[in-house]
């Protein structure tokens, strides 16, 4: 049972530590908090088209919505001279008040429990199988999603993997070089945008957010290298899980907020390590 | 008939937001746009603190953690920046997550140990129902002494928004104002985020100050148009709730800016971006008519070129050009005029680089391809004067005379 929890959490972990390492280092990462809050208004249509929580229509309108919520600041801080911050504040809360506006709309006809949003159903993983009495019963549905959107991260992060660390790293440089940065900025976000509603369906929209921002900073503290800052940020993820998950089982906590404590504790310690270590480790030129 | 209880809900979001949106502006101009939204997500644990401490409805109790849980958030972002490499939006989302998730497991803890939750909800959504007449009292008197600081301290706003290393080099101390604003803006969030929720009430923060910086990039009328457009949204939203009773006050009210924002950003005169979009659209159709006359006056019995056809069929409803038979296309009187003063243009600027800037020959005409279009027709005639109005360009064609 708790096998199965943690497994999935694992693979979660992955695909948030390379997503999260390239948006951290691309100065993007408020981008995915904006992406998780725009999941709303498609979490509500899909739930009026297909009438159940976790429905495929479900994923796929706020599949829809958090991609459009990344395009439309995209496009406006690029087409319209918005400043990205404000455009990114702009877009995610008006679709964020859109979805709220739709809830209330629709008053208590709709069984959307913000608690559900905000923790997931973790802990009912392993009881969420499909019934279609082929192999696809074998696994917990939600394990499945996450399987495919890993192996969709997998995949495009092995057949782009210099191009990626490049851009990563230095934009000027890969625009530059010709490395096609718009596209692999779409295929980051839409990728994304598929692990934050996956995720969302697992997790929640709290562990969803904790752990593409958390591991990957830490990794940017420790890291010198791509390959090594993709690892440091996976094992903290996944270190966080488990000591999170056995904390909230030994103080009986909320396993979700309690793994995204921990993985801040462990930034912070990393942090303040660093910074004792070497005090000016941390100054740079400004951008 | 609407009822008394709809007034009060109106009048509470109104001075709500339009407090809100006045403690935006500094933050705003510090080009800290989400310093809201990592505000309004940090002053949770707070709240949850200071229900599990005090009780619910203790509010001087509720504004002191609340506010010190935001300068607190405030103050570890700030110290992120300096001492690590994570740069601000990490540092941001970095603390923001963390705090949110602490709030979140404090109010688990207070679930289980079942004490009354009464008002935690709120932050998260907010709920509009349940302003009473003293809360409006309340939110009126705030939004009269957010007011009065803003103008009172105007001066240093501005200064440290736009100039701060100016402040410093007159040895003008901007620190304690940078954090007397910092400590403001997370209060007035303490004390209004139970009305609207945190996500809606950083909407309140942030965008009526990006409608009034979009239209006007100067202080003083930029907060002009961001309270007015607040007020707007605000009575706006007051009847529609009026109306339907059931819909969120507050997420009616971001729709509302929402809907004033969208139209201005897209059809703004001149900066909207449908209408630079359409501008430029016009000037590339111009060029491209302009280089259909250019290719039918030099080339007059030729095949008209693929690259030219939209071009010249635009010409056509202008009544600059015709087809006489297919793809063979002849100018009119007025297009032959039009397609005269382009090439005139073309060749007189070739002429000047050649002459007068001794650019060689064959490297005149890439340059002259672009100022054909630009040209002014004053600019045409001082350059025709200073050449003393030659009859032929460097490459031996012979330039247009000018005719009325």
């Amino acid at each position: 049972m708790s096998l199965l929890i943690v497994l999935t959490a694992l693979m979660f972990m992955v695909q948030a530590a390379l997503g999260g390492s390239i948006l951290v280092l691309r100065r993007s990462v408020m981008l995915t908090d904006a992406m998780a809050h725009s999941v709303l208004p498609g979490l509500v249509i899909g739930y009026l088209i297909s009438g159940s929580r976790s429905g495929p229509e479900v994923l796929l309108f706020a599949g829809i919505s958090s991609f459009l919520a990344a395009f439309l600041i995209e496009k406006l801080s690029q087409f319209g001279g918005v400043w990205f911050e404000v455009s990114t504040g702009f877009v995610f809360t008006s679709l964020f008040a859109f979805g709220i506006l739709l809830v209330t709309a629709l008053g208590g006809n709709i069984d959307l429990d913000p608690d559900c949003i905000l923790y997931g159903e973790l802990l009912y993983v392993p009881f969420r199988y499909s019934t279609s009495g082929t192999w696809y019963d074998l696994l917990p549905i939600p394990m499945w999603n996450q399987i495919w959107v890993g192996l969709a991260w997998i995949w495009f992060a092995l057949s782009k993997w210099k191009q990626l660390k490049c851009w990563a790293f230095d934009e000027d440089f890969s625009r530059a070089t010709q490395i096609p940065v718009a596209g692999l900025r779409r295929w980051t976000l839409g990728l994304t945008s598929m692990t934050i509603v996956v995720g969302f369906d697992a997790f929640g929209a709290i562990l969803v957010l904790g752990f593409f921002i958390l591991p990957a900073s830490t990794a940017w503290l420790l890291a010198k290298k791509w390959g090594s800052m993709l690892s440091i940020a996976a094992i903290q993820g996944f270190l966080s899980v488990g000591i999170g998950y056995a904390m909230a089982f030994q103080f009986d906590l909320e396993p979700g907020p309690c793994m995204v404590c921990v993985s801040g504790l462990l930034f912070g310690i990393v942090a303040v390590v660093q910074h004792i270590r070497n005090p000016k480790s941390g100054f740079r030129p400004t951008h | 008939m609407i009822s008394e209880q709809a007034i009060w809900i109106v009048a509470g979001c109104m001075f709500a937001a339009l407090t809100l949106s006045i403690a935006g502006i500094p933050a705003y101009l510090r080009r800290d746009a989400l310093i809201g939204d990592a505000l309004s997500h940090s002053i949770f644990p707070g709240v949850v603190l200071s229900v599990w401490l005090f009780g619910a409805g203790n509010s001087v109790a509720l504004y002191i953690t609340g506010t010190g849980m935001g300068a607190m958030a405030l103050l570890l972002i700030h110290y992120i920046q300096q001492k690590t490499i994570i740069p601000k939006d990490g540092a941001i989302g970095i603390i923001l997550i963390v705090f949110f998730s602490a709030g979140l497991l404090m109010m688990g803890q207070l679930q289980r140990s079942g004490i009354p939750l009464w008002g935690v909800q709120h932050v998260l959504l907010g709920k509009a129902a349940t302003i009473l007449p003293s809360d409006v009292a309340f939110l009126i008197g705030l939004f009269s002494l957010s007011a009065a600081l803003f103008f009172v301290f105007q001066k240093w706003i501005w200064l440290q928004a736009f100039d701060p290393k100016f402040a410093q080099l007159s040895g003008i101390p901007l620190r304690p104002y940078s954090i007397a604003i910092s400590l403001w803006t997370a209060f007035v969030l303490t004390a209004t985020v139970h009305i609207l929720g945190a996500i809606l009430s950083a909407a309140m923060l942030l965008t009526p100050s990006a409608i009034g910086h979009f239209i006007r990039p100067k202080p003083s009328s930029f907060i002009r148009i961001a309270l007015l457009s607040c007020l707007i949204s605000a009575i706006g939203a007051g009847f529609v709730s009026a109306t339907l009773p059931a819909m969120s006050t507050g997420a009616l009210m971001v729709i509302m800016l929402f809907g004033i924002a969208a139209p201005i950003f897209l059809f703004y005169p001149k900066k909207g971006i449908a209408m630079k979009s359409w501008a430029r659209q016009q000037e590339s159709n111009r060029w491209k008519e302009e280089n259909a006359l250019k290719f039918m006056f030099n080339s007059p019995s030729s095949i008209l070129p693929i690259e030219h056809h939209k071009a010249a069929k635009r010409c056509s409803k202008m009544g600059l050009a015709v087809e006489a038979e297919p793809l063979h296309w002849n100018l009119t009187p007025e297009g032959k005029t039009k397609a005269e003063r382009i090439v005139r243009k073309h060749r007189l600027w070739e002429t000047y680089l050649h002459q007068q800037l001794s650019i060689s020959k064959d490297r005149v005409h890439e340059n002259a391809e672009w100022i054909e279009h630009m040209l002014d027709d004053e600019f045409e005639d001082r350059i025709a004067a200073e050449l003393k109005h030659p009859k032929l360009d460097p490459h031996a064609s012979p330039i247009p005379p000018k005719n009325a």
